[in-house]
């Protein structure tokens, strides 16, 4: 005789909680419309594009806190139990973004006055988040649409080159687009294995991360450098480190998917190498819209002339001819490629959510490295490769890599040997940036959190079958020792 | 007196050896099984710090843990619910979902023995086993427990660790008082206090003997770390069960001190009785 006791079901939210979501979406829209209101005033009223102030803005160490506000907000909630599922809702994240953004604003309107709220959006929003958000976007949603099936025989050789192809193509569709393109069909191929963790590890390093280096459309920070006048194809310029990096981790890899294969039972290798399917490519129309958006970015460039038909680039053309792509895109995919990459939006508009308050409040701290970014200490390229990395880390790669290159850029004032003239006319040292560049990109493979597609990866993995390590095994049993050696390498060899 | 017996399903390779030795436990004294089932959902839903563009991949993450660990609870349901119809044992179902803890020490309450494995406790196989989650059952009070090997093996020969302290006088007691192997061998051990072991093992051989265990063998083992020479002990005599006592602040002095029911905990591979 058996008796069952009643089984206790999950709660969903109260109402009061949906009421209160309700009064954040309408402080989001007053938010957004009371920043669009100032922009089009400042649009409008014709003002003079600033080039920036280099002196100090007073109460500066009130003025940065919204930018550690609101970093701490991105770090700490999702882990604090009371706001985690809060969290969750892309309006409340939006709403906590504005909040951080209004307080800079006025920050503003107090040291400097009403006239400066124009100037501080016109940098943030229309120089900085618009093409930014336009081209994850862009890339994101054309590169969703490009689906990898199959199941290859998971040799060493075969995932090896999984991951070389990878990390060549990060540069060219982004890192997040080729992680989500290639790392299901490399499950797959691997399904029959025992031993999968560390193909995904090296996957995160070198296509999530140090894959995207070519390109300015490889990795956001990279973008944000061509936004602030670093030519478009200066990152080819670094194919020496990335090939170097990629090499030394591949051979690593290779040395340790041999090792363990060894290790794989008889029985599942067997099958393996029964269970066959060949790769097969659907929504590949999509690789051409993909080359469309990094010809838009590489030569539809604002004030200059566009390409064969002559005529002045206009604000946004640029990004008017990138989402022209993308609804392209969305009307010639077949149907099931993006449903077969379990796509939707959720991560473009968490990203979108939080930039306008990142871009916004970041305004301050630039000022402050542009006034006092000597005073930091750092003058030599491998110093801003650690620092950069370092907080690359941790901290998302492309406010980091903001906060050092205007650190850089301040130092430099004037032409001369090893200096590079931006096409702003401002000036940089091409050893600090390469630094700056190469840890931005590079040490974002530290840990999870280091950039968006890491933990989209091992969200992946693990929803596979896969064991993941946690953050701190990830960071203590494999990127610090596989990377940080390798990284002091690439410092040694082309840095110092 | 053994009338009702509590049993974690966890979802663990411990899982059938606990459901095994209870279901054989009730047979014997005619006890009632009680299999419980638990979702942590604050402990599924740590998926750590997550990165800008990563919120939608930890929602996804979490879903998947808590659909999977469902899955999995059902399975162990089943698989508990046909060993005990197999063999005709009494049973009852129980299920937590909030404050799961708290909870599996209110069941405890009303239960005689409660049986998990040696290591890990309801991750079904899905979240990383924290190695503490035994011992914070154990700083609870719930006691005795039977904390099960992976691989199972009849109770014939056990093993007392014996102190003098009142906490191991306590297990020694308890053990033979519940008499749950009322035919086991017994080897009652002491280590070090050479001034008192022979005396100690005296006595508890004599308490033995009154409850009906005539051949218990003794020894006095000297040695520089007790907390290993226990594991080589039993390996040694092929000991099935390992009778200890705790001790009341496991985690203060696991981390300051180091216990011997700690290292048993993470390092034996044979059940562990667990009283006062």
């Amino acid at each position: 005789m058996s008796s069952h006791s009643a089984m206790n079901a999950h709660s969903g939210p109260p109402e009061q909680g949906r009421s209160r979501l309700n009064a954040m979406a309408w402080y989001s829209i007053a938010g957004s419309v009371l920043i669009a209101a100032i922009l089009v005033y400042h649009v409008l009223s014709h003002h003079e594009p600033s080039h920036g102030h280099h002196e100090l803005p007073a109460l500066w160490g009130i003025g940065i806190l919204p930018f550690v506000g609101i970093l701490a907000c991105i770090a700490f909630l999702p882990l604090i139990r009371w706001t985690e599922h809060w969290w969750e809702s892309n309006v409340n994240r939006l709403g906590v973004a504005l909040s951080f953004a209004l307080l800079t604003l006025v920050y503003y309107l107090i040291v400097r006055g009403p006239s400066s709220l124009g100037l501080v959006l016109d940098h943030a929003i229309l120089k900085d988040y618009i093409p930014f958000i336009v081209l994850l976007f862009c890339l994101y949603v054309i590169s969703g649409g490009i689906a990898l099936r199959g199941d290859l025989a998971a040799h060493p050789i075969t995932n090896t080159g999984f991951i070389a192809v990878g990390a060549i193509l990060a540069s060219f569709i982004g890192t997040t687009g080729a992680s989500m393109l290639l790392i299901r069909p490399l499950l797959q191929t691997n399904s029959e294995r025992k031993h999968v963790m560390h193909t995904v590890i090296f996957f995160i390093f070198l296509v999530s991360n140090i894959g995207g280096t070519l390109l300015p459309v490889g990795d956001p920070p990279l973008f944000l450098g061509y936004l602030r006048g670093v030519e478009f194809f200066w990152t080819l310029g670094l194919w020496k480190p990335w090939a170097t990096c990629c090499v030394i981790l591949l051979v690593i890899y290779y040395l340790w998917d041999t090792y363990l294969y060894k290790k794989e039972r008889p029985e599942d290798i067997q099958l393996d190498e029964t269970q066959k399917e060949p790769l097969q490519l659907t929504g590949g129309i999509n690789l051409l819209y993909l080359a469309g958006i990094v010809a838009a970015v590489a030569f539809i460039v604002p004030g200059k002339t566009f390409p064969l038909l002559g005529f002045e680039v206009f604000p946004f053309l640029r990004e008017m001819v990138m989402l022209a792509l993308v609804a392209i895109s969305l009307k010639t995919t077949p149907p099931g490629a993006r449903e077969f990459n379990q796509f939707n939006y959720a991560a473009i508009l968490e990203v979108a959510a939080l930039f306008v308050g990142i871009f916004i409040a970041m305004q301050v701290p630039i000022e402050v490295l542009n006034s006092k970014g000597s005073a930091l200490g750092l003058t030599q390229a491998w110093h801003f490769f650690w620092a950069t990395g370092s907080l690359s880390s941790f901290l998302d790669n492309a406010p980091t890599y903001v906060v050092f290159f205007e650190t850089a850029n301040a130092m430099t004032t004037e032409a001369g040997p090893e200096v590079m003239t931006l096409t702003t006319g401002d000036f940089i040292r091409e050893n600090l940036l390469i630094g700056i560049s190469l840890g931005a990109v590079f040490m974002g493979a530290m840990t999870y959190i280091g950039n968006g597609p890491n933990f989209m990866v091992r969200a992946i993995a693990e929803q596979s079958g896969i064991k993941m390590p946690s953050f701190l095994g990830y960071l203590f049993k494999y990127s610090i020792p596989i990377l940080i050696p390798v990284f002091a390498v690439i410092v040694w060899i082309f840095l110092v | 007196m053994l009338k009702r017996i509590l049993v974690a399903l966890s979802g663990t390779p411990f899982t059938p050896v606990a459901v095994k030795h209870a279901v054989e436990l009730a047979r014997r004294y005619d006890a009632v099984v009680t299999g419980v089932t638990l979702i942590d959902l604050k402990r599924i839903h740590v998926v750590g710090a997550v990165p800008v563009g990563g919120g939608a991949a930890a929602q996804a993450l979490r879903g998947h843990r808590t659909d999977l660990i469902r899955q999995r609870i059902e399975e162990e349901i089943e698989r508990f619910e046909s060993v005990c119809k197999e063999a005709g044992v009494h049973y009852q179902l129980a299920h937590e979902t909030e404050d799961t803890f708290t909870k599996l020490c209110d069941l405890w309450r009303y239960h005689d023995l409660t049986m998990i494995g040696l290591r890990g406790l309801f991750e079904y196989e899905v979240i990383k086993n924290p190695d503490d989650m035994v011992a914070r059952l154990i700083n609870r009070r719930v006691r005795p427990i039977l904390a099960v090997a992976e691989d199972y093996r009849p109770i014939r020969r056990a093993l007392v660790a014996y102190n003098g302290s009142m906490g191991s006088a306590k297990a020694m007691k308890r053990f033979v008082r519940m008499g749950l192997w009322p035919d086991a061998k017994v080897k009652i051990v002491v280590f070090n206090r050479d001034d008192e072991a022979e005396q100690l093992l005296s006595d508890a051989a004599d308490y033995y003997h009154v409850y009906g265990y005539d051949d218990v063998e003794t020894a006095h083992v000297r040695c520089a770390s007790p907390r290993e020479e226990l594991l080589k002990q039993a390996a040694a005599w092929e000991s099935d069960i390992l009778v200890m006592g705790t001790q009341s602040k496991m985690h203060l002095l696991k981390h300051v001190l180091g216990s011997m029911t700690t290292q048993a905990l993470r390092h034996a591979e044979i059940p562990l009785f667990l009283t006062q």
